[in-house]
């Protein structure tokens, strides 16, 4: 019995000639009680090594009995609304313009950071490592799909973005909007590049565009505004957006909950 | 068991609650997907997958979750995220072959998948660390010479019958539990 174990260990971890391999082969097809021990060694082997996974088979009653839950109605809801979510959340891009939003995020959570590293007087262990782990952010997402020889505006303005020469990602950004302002993601950057310059009236003007503009993301045209008073160190104010966000229940409300009990601290 | 209020809002379709488990969770699933070979899209997908499965799986049963919702739903996606990449690379290598199955048959497998391997996660767990330390790398396929030389061991004689014995008592452990027989052969 320990030698059929042994046998199959060497053979999960690729120890065996090819000819021991076969008889295992042949094993596994005449012998019951040899394959029974097998799927357990596999299935352990599947589960511990990273580079494996054990898939279950289509066409069995367990598998059937989850399928009919997915067909439920609730379950269909859930579904239409994480699809909703999701294109609203995470636009797809467009044919080559691949601005993309998760730098903003960034950019968002480095600058309140910052922020709040200034105006704590506090300043604990506790802030830095979160500072650490939101910094860390920053090479988390891949651009690398990005083509190289686009001329598009854009991309460019996106390299720039990237590359922190603000001054011309925002030129370009803003010959954008003019051509095209339909898309949220060039508000979005343009507010993001004029905050690091410090051009908060610009800043925030770019954000109120795209708040009473039509589209799906102008709700985040208020947060994006609750940062550039944090940023300009008018608390007062950053404290009065993220009210309004949570009494109307706009984009990122649990965020500024969150951010107005830090501020009450300091208020 | 108390009712989890993130599973719940799942299957009552709150989107006041899922957009903060988007604002919460996504970003973090898709740093680890795009650093792990992935794309935007990639995690787009497994994001909404794994909601998914822990909303069929939810209402199938309600279950605990005994760490965090987040640090769970994060472990759901990652293993999404390598069973994907599995299935993909078994699709250029041919080594076996793949299925095609609908969204809703591949969403129904994973669900079972997951508890297989919380159900071996768990015992796993409760090895000695010298236990778990062995096991690790013979199923990472550390060569029994260097085991010997990492661990100490006298020979790898030594070495193999420590792999025995820890795998044993998972084994052991792991049959034990009801859930083994509908789990094992899935």
């Amino acid at each position: 019995m320990e030698e059929d174990i042994k046998i199959i260990e060497d053979f999960l971890r690729g120890d065996l000639s090819s000819q021991d391999k076969q008889n295992v082969f042949r094993r596994l097809e005449k012998d019951k009680a040899f394959r029974a021990k097998y799927e357990l060694e596999k299935q352990l082997f599947d589960a511990f090594n990273e580079d494996h996974w054990s898939q279950a088979k289509p066409n069995t009653p367990q598998v059937d009995t989850y399928r009919e839950i997915l067909q439920d109605k609730d379950i269909q809801d859930l579904k239409k609304t994480l699809h909703q979510f999701q294109q609203s959340e995470q636009p797809k891009p467009k044919k080559d313009f691949k601005l993309n939003k998760t730098i903003l995020y960034v950019a968002a959570s480095v600058i309140l950071l910052l922020v709040l590293f200034q105006v704590f007087l506090n300043q604990s262990p506790s802030n830095s490592e979160l500072y650490y782990q939101h910094a860390n952010l920053d090479d988390l997402p891949s651009f690398v799909t990005r083509s190289d020889n686009n001329e598009d505006k854009l991309i460019r303005a996106e390299q720039l973005f990237e590359e922190k020469e603000y001054k011309q990602s925002i030129s370009l950004l803003e010959e954008a909007l003019v051509d095209n302002k339909n898309d949220s993601r060039i508000y979005l950057y343009l507010g993001a590049a004029l905050l690091e310059m410090n051009e908060f009236e610009k800043a925030e003007e770019v954000y109120d565009q795209l708040i009473n503009s039509n589209l799906l993301d102008a709700q985040k045209g208020y947060w994006y505004k609750a940062l550039v008073y944090l940023k300009m160190d008018d608390l007062t104010r950053a404290n009065e957006q993220l009210k309004d966000i949570v009494k109307n229940d706009y984009y990122n409300k649990i965020k500024a909950e969150e951010l107005i009990e830090q501020l009450d601290r300091i208020l | 068991m108390p009712d989890n209020p993130y599973l719940e809002a799942l299957i009552q379709n709150n989107s006041k609650v899922i957009r903060g488990i988007y604002d919460g969770n996504y970003y973090k699933v898709l740093g680890f997907i795009t650093k792990n070979k992935g794309q935007r899209h990639d995690a787009d997908d497994i994001f909404q997958k794994a909601l998914l499965q822990l909303a069929v799986r939810y209402k199938k049963e309600p279950f605990e979750i005994k760490t965090s919702f987040e640090a769970y739903l994060f472990t759901v996606c990652k293993n999404l995220w390598r069973r994907e990449l599995n299935k993909r690379k078994k699709r250029v290598t041919s080594s076996e072959i793949v299925e095609l199955v609908d969204d809703d048959t591949d969403i129904a497998m994973a669900t079972l998948e997951q508890q297989r391997w919380e159900l071996l996660n768990i015992y796993f767990e409760k090895l000695s660390e010298n236990c778990k330390e062995v096991l690790k790398m013979f199923f990472e396929k550390v060569s029994y010479a260097d085991m010997v030389k990492r661990l100490n061991y006298n020979s790898e004689t030594v070495a193999r019958q420590r792999v025995f014995k820890c795998k044993n008592k998972l084994k052991q452990m792991v049959t034990g539990d009801k859930k083994f027989k509908s789990l094992i052969n899935l």
